[in-house]
């Protein structure tokens, strides 16, 4: 027993274990999703469908996706539209397994403020230090006193100079 | 120059080296965010969690099996397919797990999108000592933010989610995360023991402070040995890793 557990011991990893990163291999069969909803219904499913993120693929969402994983999101957001769950709550049951992340389009609230605000506050940083400089009086260049010499020629030089 | 033209400069020059520290600590603080994170890896935000309860139906007998009625048990809920590489590769270690913790912790295999046909082949291939679910449009999977498969899931007694892990278990992995739901007494002491004494021998490359450390220790333990066995496996991998380090 102790040699296999050093064996496996060296081969140990830790991953991880709070994120996810698909390692899957191989296909899964292919299965057709459920029913669509009457329009305006299935029109609803179809628009979050856009702004939710497709668990195993890169950055596509699940109504553009052909993974049976999107096509199980995406039936899980037919089911809770058919509960007549509001959007809110629907994205909600998302954010509340697969974090923010699961959002293509990041909310506006929270830290995600900085992506909004920080240009703007930029730009009107620049503008103010632009209009303190342009406001500053303009200095005259100070009269460049000659330092006291030492030096008899360099003084009688300058004595004829000013004379 | 008078001294309110050079106080407006002095004003200025804040200002500006002000805000272009601003900009820089900005930039800074979203690369340090994006490079420190992997693009690719879903979070998981069930941990601590009640774990969503189901109910679909056993693969063997078509029973109904709901996870509500395992309250008071620690469960290990596992979901792969067929299909899938690395759940091949897992599926002896949880068989092992089943049989090593059988009566104690439950064990749970829920079929991701595969075929009825293609898993029972597997399972009579390759040893069906656990109950398997069929989850027929993935809505456990979706309920449980799975995003690829294996991922295995450690439940509490209480029914709350201690973690998940997203990746093939081998035995140690699977015996460290069963020693957390298990936290038997027994067990639990031959750890505390076992930490400490592997603290006090100071080995070069096993530190029980570290969770590396932890997590190795627990998946000893779990696998039945004792205080001395625990310390003498762990002084022959150190032993072994600083052979390694030396070549």
């Amino acid at each position: 027993m102790m040699t296999l557990a050093v064996s496996l011991l060296l081969t140990f990893s830790p991953l991880d274990s709070a994120n996810s990163t698909v390692i899957s291999q191989g296909y899964a069969p292919a299965r057709e999703g459920t029913q669509p909803l009457d329009e305006a219904h299935e029109a609803r499913v179809q628009k979050l469908g856009k702004i939710l993120r497709c668990a195993v693929c890169q950055g596509v969402a699940i109504a553009d996706s052909p993974a049976s994983m999107a096509r199980a999101q995406l039936d899980k957001v037919r089911e809770l539209v058919a509960a007549e769950k509001t959007d809110q709550e629907i994205l909600d049951y998302f954010v509340a397994r697969y974090g923010e992340w699961v959002l293509l389009e990041p909310t506006r609230g929270g830290l995600n403020s900085v992506l909004w605000v920080a240009p703007l506050l930029i730009v009107l940083i620049g503008f103010i230090v632009i209009v303190m400089q342009t406001k500053r009086a303009p200095v005259a260049p100070a009269a460049a006193a000659a330092p006291p010499t030492t030096d008899d020629f360099l003084a009688q030089v300058r004595k004829d100079i000013e004379q | 120059m008078s001294e309110v033209a050079s106080r407006k400069i002095g004003t200025g020059a804040a200002i500006g080296a002000f805000s272009a520290l601003s900009v820089i600590a900005l930039i800074v603080y979203i690369m340090a965010k994006g490079f420190g994170t992997d693009p690719h890896a879903v979070p998981f935000m069930l941990t601590g969690k009640v774990a969503p309860n189901f109910s679909i139906k056993r693969l063997d007998n078509g029973e109904t099996v709901t996870l509500e009625q395992f309250k008071g048990k620690p469960v290990v809920l596992n979901f792969w397919a067929s299909w899938c590489g690395p759940c091949k590769q897992e599926h002896p270690v949880l068989e092992w797990g089943a049989k090593r913790f059988k009566g104690r912790v439950e064990f749970l295999g829920i079929v991701f999108e595969d075929s009825e046909d293609n898993t029972r082949r597997f399972l009579k291939e390759n040893g069906w000592s656990i109950n398997q679910l069929f989850d027929p449009k993935s809505t456990v999977a979706v309920d449980f933010g799975v995003a690829g498969v294996p991922e295995t899931y450690f439940i509490t007694r209480e029914g709350n989610i201690l973690g998940k892990y997203a990746a093939p278990l081998d035995q140690i992995m699977l015996g460290a995360k069963v020693a957390d739901i298990l936290a038997d007494p027994a067990m639990t002491e031959t750890i505390a023991q076992a930490m400490k004494r592997l603290g006090e021998a100071k080995l070069k490359n096993f530190d029980p402070s570290t969770e590396r450390g932890q997590m190795l220790v627990k998946g000893l333990a779990a696998q039945g040995m004792t205080v001395d066995e625990v310390l003498a496996t762990a002084k022959e991998i150190d032993a072994e890793e600083s052979r390694e380090r030396a070549q």
